[in-house]
């Protein structure tokens, strides 16, 4: 598995407001290295969200999203105790997650 | 009384406009002596030459330009080529940039000092 | 031969430059006078924030993006760094203690006669336990000094004030640096930093030259990484037509020993992030 995802989140009247920091090379696979190769494509393709068991969130990445993705959204009905879970699938097939309990 | 103007040439201006002409030939003559290296080569080596020399005393002073710099290089890769016209154009602008490069360290050595907010109790230097 | 006389003129005016230089505390006081006059209404000690403390909309931005930064991830490895053991057998703690060391860098070493930086003191460091030096540049050099940085939060720059003749030497050639019209644009940092302060160039607020030096390594969006102070001096110089110097030369630690003392009394803050 690939480098940990860092989550942060706090629940504000009932929505949980999350963020993460994804640890990725981002590269568009357009790059060349110093000696003119071509740098090998390699970004998050998929990102899935769940609240609990429940997938709140599923994007769908590409070459534009810029190296270690930022990445923070809202969750309604959040309550203390939840736990918001973060995974993504690159195009190598490499995968990650992160968890966050919520206070 | 009206003049008439001669509408020939006379005697005197013969021999002027020969002699011109002489003289013309041979200087062309003089000029295109063939045999390596040719002149054009010779020029853009020595003009290339000249604005490394410039560009290199502004980098000993501390004040090299970029541009200057992208010039000096594009005259270089001219040269190997063999585009002599390319290699007079790109030397004659990197030795114009570096001379001016040189001019504005010269300027600096002394226009530095008195400027605000320090030492603001120099006299300014006296404009030229 | 021309260009030699030019240089040997150049020269000539050098020598009797040092009878003419104003001392470095009143340098200091002018400065910081130039800013409070400047900018009434934002306390000093605001500006190590840069241009974010000229802009508050840009402010509020930046404020939620530290909240959750870019570069934890290289501060992270940085603190890994940091504790991986040297071939013989101990670590950066051995030189920078708990890394709360920013606050001794930079210096003049009086044995080496020169300016020392976080940069060189970590070559120096690897070098004194059998290891090879890191480029300057570097993921590594970047990350070690952003941890070093980032434990050393809060800590006051404290250089102490130039006396020595190499000390002044180094201090008067940062300052005769800060001062010159460079590159084809023909720009001093002066021009932007002091004469047009708190205005735009481009789409860039210009900032205080008070607290330059206290938030690198600096996370730039625009570099998409970590990249420390000689790197921005770079830039900057690239950017006014001047051919850049190398990353911890000479040119650039003395300036780095001037614009230090202008900011004594700033607070440590780094890293953080820029556009």
């Amino acid at each position: 598995m690939a480098a940990q995802i860092k989550i942060r989140g706090k629940i504000k009247d009932g929505v949980a407001e999350v963020k993460s920091l994804m640890p990725h090379p981002m590269e568009t696979g357009t790059r060349r290295n110093a000696e003119g190769n071509i740098v090998p494509a390699h970004y998050i393709q998929t990102v899935t969200c769940f609240k609990n068991d429940e997938q709140v969130i599923q994007a769908h990445w590409g070459p534009a999203v810029s190296k270690n993705p930022f990445f923070a959204f809202k969750v309604n009905n959040a309550a203390s105790g939840d736990t918001i879970r973060i995974d993504w699938v690159d195009n190598t097939g490499e995968t990650s997650s992160g968890e966050l309990v919520l206070k | 009384m009206e003049r008439t103007y001669n509408k020939k040439m006379n005697t005197t201006g013969k021999k002027v406009a020969t002699t011109i002409a002489i003289a013309f030939v041979l200087f062309a003559a003089g000029g295109a002596q063939s045999g390596a290296p040719s002149t054009t080569e010779q020029d853009a080596a020595a003009a290339l030459h000249e604005a490394r020399s410039a560009y290199q005393t502004s980098d000993q002073l501390g004040f090299a330009w970029r541009p200057a710099k992208l010039a000096l290089a594009a005259a270089e890769a001219a040269l190997v080529v063999g585009d002599y016209a390319q290699v007079l154009e790109h030397a004659a602008q990197a030795r114009r940039l570096a001379d001016a490069s040189i001019a504005q360290a010269e300027r600096e050595a002394s226009a530095w000092q008195g400027r605000a907010p320090f030492d603001t109790n120099h006299q300014p230097r006296a404009l030229k | 031969m021309q260009h030699l006389a030019r240089i040997a003129i150049a020269a000539c005016t050098l020598i009797w430059m040092p009878f003419l230089y104003a001392d470095p505390a009143s340098d200091r006081t002018a400065l910081r006078d130039f800013y409070a006059k400047r900018f009434p209404d934002i306390p000093l000690s605001a500006h190590k924030d840069g241009a974010y403390a000229l802009n508050a909309g840009a402010r509020e931005q930046w404020l939620e993006l530290e909240d959750f930064p870019p570069y934890e991830i290289e501060v992270d490895e940085g603190a890994e760094l940091f504790t991986t053991a040297f071939a013989d057998g101990t670590d950066f703690s051995a030189c920078f203690r708990d890394a709360r060391v920013r606050q001794d860098f930079p210096r003049f070493d009086a044995e080496q006669a020169t300016v020392v930086t976080l940069e060189m003191a970590v070559n120096a460091c690897l070098h004194d336990h059998g290891e090879a030096p890191w480029d300057y540049g570097s993921a590594e050099m970047n990350a070690l000094t952003a941890y070093i940085a980032f434990k050393s939060r809060g800590q006051i720059v404290d250089l102490p004030t130039p006396q020595t003749a190499a000390e002044m030497d180094a201090y008067n050639a940062g300052k005769r640096f800060y001062q010159s019209r460079r590159g084809q644009l023909n720009f001093a940092c002066s021009n932007c930093h002091v004469q047009i302060v708190g205005n735009q160039l481009r789409a860039e607020t210009l900032s205080a030259s008070i607290g330059h030096v206290t938030h690198w390594p600096t996370y730039r969006f625009k570099w998409q990484e970590l990249g420390g102070l000689h790197l921005r001096f770079q830039e900057c110089n690239s950017q006014v037509g001047a051919e850049p110097f190398q990353l911890q030369s000479e040119v650039y630690r003395n300036l780095e020993y001037f614009l230090t003392f202008m900011s004594n009394g700033m607070q440590w803050n780094g890293p953080t992030t820029r556009k």
